[in-house]
């Protein structure tokens, strides 16, 4: 009881799973750390706005999976607007203004793109320009996407699943002598070596080198122009993919662990040392306050958790804090509470208890000074030992839908994977990667836990 | 300087009453220092108890009267009580130093705990008491930064010596100071008891249930049996002439050094107190038991010493 702060921390450090529980949080430390460095918070603020995250592949796999897969899985390639050049020229006679944009590649994947989409933005006075957008392929071969009128300032092509460019695909595949595949994917299609399965992606090639991309536009201003982005969407991206929103994963893991550690040490902490300070009290003061104490307790030891949070952030809408102190609220008193009174209803029988009655301390003074911190060793204890509880907790009330909305946590992570449908369509990385960071943090705690035990429960310390 | 009389303190438990101090009177001198001895469960701690009034949730009877310079004590309010008189007048070292100290308070800390919870001094002052309070139990000043476990039993002894005279005390109730420590210690603990009661001037209240301890430091003594003071008069006359059945064979049990004398025992058991022999409580232990002894004995004066025998009384 009476050891220092210093001999139990290098017990708990030099034992195995106190050093495993250390690494292991050193690196989810380290984790919330960069998360601040590295992922600006605005970047967190926009998880939930499509618009921040267009650039991104849907529902790609972690860039090292291509080591996994042993193949060279395609990033997302972007031919932005200053990578393309620009010609322009009018015929001043009919009044008709010619702009041609041209970019190019390098294509040297194993496997074909997810998706492909251009944006276009155009500023026009008159008319709305034409439009034709083609793809050179490195054999020769020249497939037009789009020829169509230009009838927004910025249009988003998703030229994937465009039936005008569907049907040119088909066109396309025809002429180039393929047997017709019952669906037909422009990125795969215009992305594959010539042959009779051009259209499968499971029997053809990937055709590499060099392709171009050339929008023509043809408008009647003389100061109308045009500018355009390119999209080869990848199927691999970033450490930990992205989800069916083009969210990088990363982002929502990064941090989900300082989120995640906020919420389980904070609701640890509060809820261990009240409960604690609560069964100090009760034993301390006794009769009247010790009976009714004890009785809330029992109550709120029987009190159905789950069903009142769901109850609750089904009724109002709830954020993270609310959360917190919701689950701080419905455990105020608990197991703690019954284990503190028993422990201080054997310390208060002490000597040093009587003598410092008779000096004349008040007995807030004999609580506070003389019983909790003989208390302390096992509040720890508990605290390491609730953190994954919580954690857990909170992982689940998110995957239930009853977490905060706005923030992107682990169980948040988990429960979008689980309506995405990600076990079955094999979207791995989206449902293993928060798990993984769930258990590490919670076996950490749980080791840590084990540790200290060990240190302040002398019985265990036998081995 | 302080005089009890008719001091009671029964405490209720499931069935009955227990008569832990019943009745006892005695006197205490400026600078002298009286002992009170027995057996266990005799009562000496509660005696101590009651004169604190460090009662338990359990007191069914606390009554008598404790005069401190005239003042009864029994009178006051619980908050005057332990404002004025707790550790300012009557303070304590309680049996077993070892667990007499918060174990997390640095020993520096405990032994001004009484001015800080009394707040009736200021950090500084309280941190210059405290030297000056462990200078007098010659406890190293280094002791101050140390926890209570760090410390040798001895040594542990000395700060709770030194906690009980921060206030500056007239009366320091000694309760088995020296119970958990090895002779020599015990020697240089008591040692440093008697050059404290003279250059203090401080009056003692010892309690132990050794003897011989009892005649190093005690100017007078009363030996309790059953929560009564049977014998109280001058420890001189008390050890080579006692009166009362009970304190003769309480010396008799002491064994000898340098003669063959095989030392007595007392046959049975202390009685139980809950329960306890009508007339006098040595009754069933008496060598000299009459009749008589079924009725409540009369208090006599023989030889200086009060006695509570009916061998001595006046008939």
């Amino acid at each position: 009881m009476s050891r220092s702060l210093k001999q139990t921390a290098r017990e708990v450090f030099t034992s195995k799973s106190g050093f495993t529980a250390l690494v292991i949080l050193a690196g989810i430390l380290c984790l919330s750390a960069a998360a601040q460095f590295y992922v600006p918070f605005e970047t967190v603020d926009k998880w939930n706005s499509p618009q921040f995250w267009q650039g991104l592949p849907r529902l790609a796999a972690p860039s090292w999976s291509s080591l996994l897969a042993g193949k060279n899985l395609p990033q997302t390639i972007l031919v932005e607007k200053m990578d393309f050049l620009k010609y322009s020229y009018i015929i001043e006679q009919i009044g008709v203004k010619y702009i041609t944009l041209v970019g190019q590649f390098e294509y040297a994947y194993d496997g074909f793109p997810s998706e492909l989409a251009a944006v276009v933005e155009a500023t026009y006075g008159g008319d709305q320009p034409l439009m034709n957008i083609r793809l050179e392929r490195p054999d020769g071969t020249n497939v037009t996407l789009v020829n169509t009128a230009i009838s927004n300032p910025t249009s988003y092509l998703y030229l994937s699943v465009d039936s005008e460019t569907k049907a040119r695909t088909l066109d396309f595949l025809k002429s180039a002598g393929s047997n017709e595949p019952k669906a037909v994917y422009p990125e795969v299609v215009l992305f594959a070596a010539k042959g009779a399965n051009m259209g499968d992606p499971s029997m053809n090639s990937v055709l590499k080198g060099t392709y171009r991309i050339r929008i023509d536009v043809t408008t009647t201003g003389s100061r109308d122009d045009v500018d355009a982005e390119f999209r080869v969407y990848g199927q691999v991206y970033g450490l930990a993919g992205t989800d069916s929103k083009r969210r990088d994963l990363l982002v929502g893991l990064v941090w989900g662990a300082p989120i995640a550690l906020a919420f389980g040490l904070s609701a640890a902490i509060l809820t261990s040392v009240f409960q604690a300070l609560m069964g100090s009290l009760s034993a301390w003061y006794g009769g009247v306050v010790d009976e009714i104490t004890q009785r809330v307790t029992d109550i709120y030891m029987i009190l159905p958790f789950l069903p009142i949070l769901i109850t609750v952030s089904v009724v109002y809408r709830i954020d993270i804090l609310t959360l917190l102190s919701m689950v701080v609220i419905l455990s105020l008193l608990g197991g703690m509470t019954k284990t503190a009174r028993s422990m201080t209803l054997q310390v208060m029988t002490e000597q040093y208890i009587e003598a410092a009655t008779s000096y004349g301390a008040s007995r807030r003074r004999i609580l506070l000074y003389y019983i909790m911190p003989r208390l302390v060793p096992y509040i720890v204890a508990n605290i390491v030992l609730a953190v994954p509880a919580f954690v857990f907790l909170e992982a689940a009330l998110s995957l239930l839908g009853l977490g905060d909305p706005r923030v992107p946590t682990w169980g948040k992570i988990i429960g979008d994977a689980h309506a995405g449908g990600a076990a079955i369509h094999g979207l791995w990385w989206w449902i293993l990667l928060p798990s993984a960071l769930i258990i590490l943090t919670a076996a950490a705690f749980a080791f840590l836990g084990y540790a200290l035990d060990r240190v302040v429960n002398p019985r265990l310390r036998e081995r | 300087m302080l005089n009890v009389s008719s001091l009671k303190l029964y405490y209720q438990v499931r069935g009955g009453t227990v008569k832990a101090v019943d009745e006892i009177d005695f006197n205490l001198e400026k600078g002298r220092t009286v002992a009170i001895v027995g057996e266990s469960g005799c009562g000496k701690s509660s005696t101590a108890n009651a004169i604190l009034r460090l009662l338990p949730r359990n007191v069914n009877t606390y009554t008598g009267k404790v005069l401190l310079q005239g003042r009864d004590l029994m009178e006051m309010k619980d908050d005057e009580f332990r404002r004025e008189v707790a550790w300012k007048k009557i303070s304590m070292v309680f049996q077993g130093a070892m667990n007499s100290l918060n174990p997390v308070l640095k020993v520096g800390d405990q032994v001004a705990e009484p001015l800080i919870v009394h707040s009736s001094a200021s950090k500084a002052e309280a941190a210059k008491r405290m030297s000056e309070a462990l200078q007098l139990v010659r406890l190293p000043s280094s002791a101050a930064q140390r926890y209570p476990h760090e410390l040798s039993g001895g040594m542990k002894q000395r700060a709770v010596i030194a906690m009980s005279l921060i206030a500056n005390p007239e009366i320091v109730i000694l309760d088995e100071p020296t119970s958990a420590l090895d002779v020599i210690t015990q020697a240089n603990i008591m040692n440093t008891l008697k050059t404290l009661r003279k250059e203090l001037g401080l009056s003692y209240i010892f309690i132990t249930h050794d003897l011989a301890l009892a005649s190093e430091l005690a100017d007078s003594l009363a030996v309790m049996y059953a929560g009564k003071i049977v014998e109280y008069g001058a420890a001189e006359g008390m050890y080579t002439d006692p009166k009362h059945p009970y304190t003769q064979k309480l010396l008799e049990s002491v064994p000898t050094l340098r003669t063959d004398k095989k030392p007595g025992f007392i046959p049975g058991a202390p009685p139980d107190l809950f329960n306890p022999p009508a007339g006098c409580r040595f009754q069933p232990r008496c060598p000299y038991a009459m009749e008589v002894c079924g009725q409540e004995p009369p208090a006599a004066e023989v030889d200086g010493h009060r006695v509570l025998c009916w061998l001595h009384a006046k008939r």
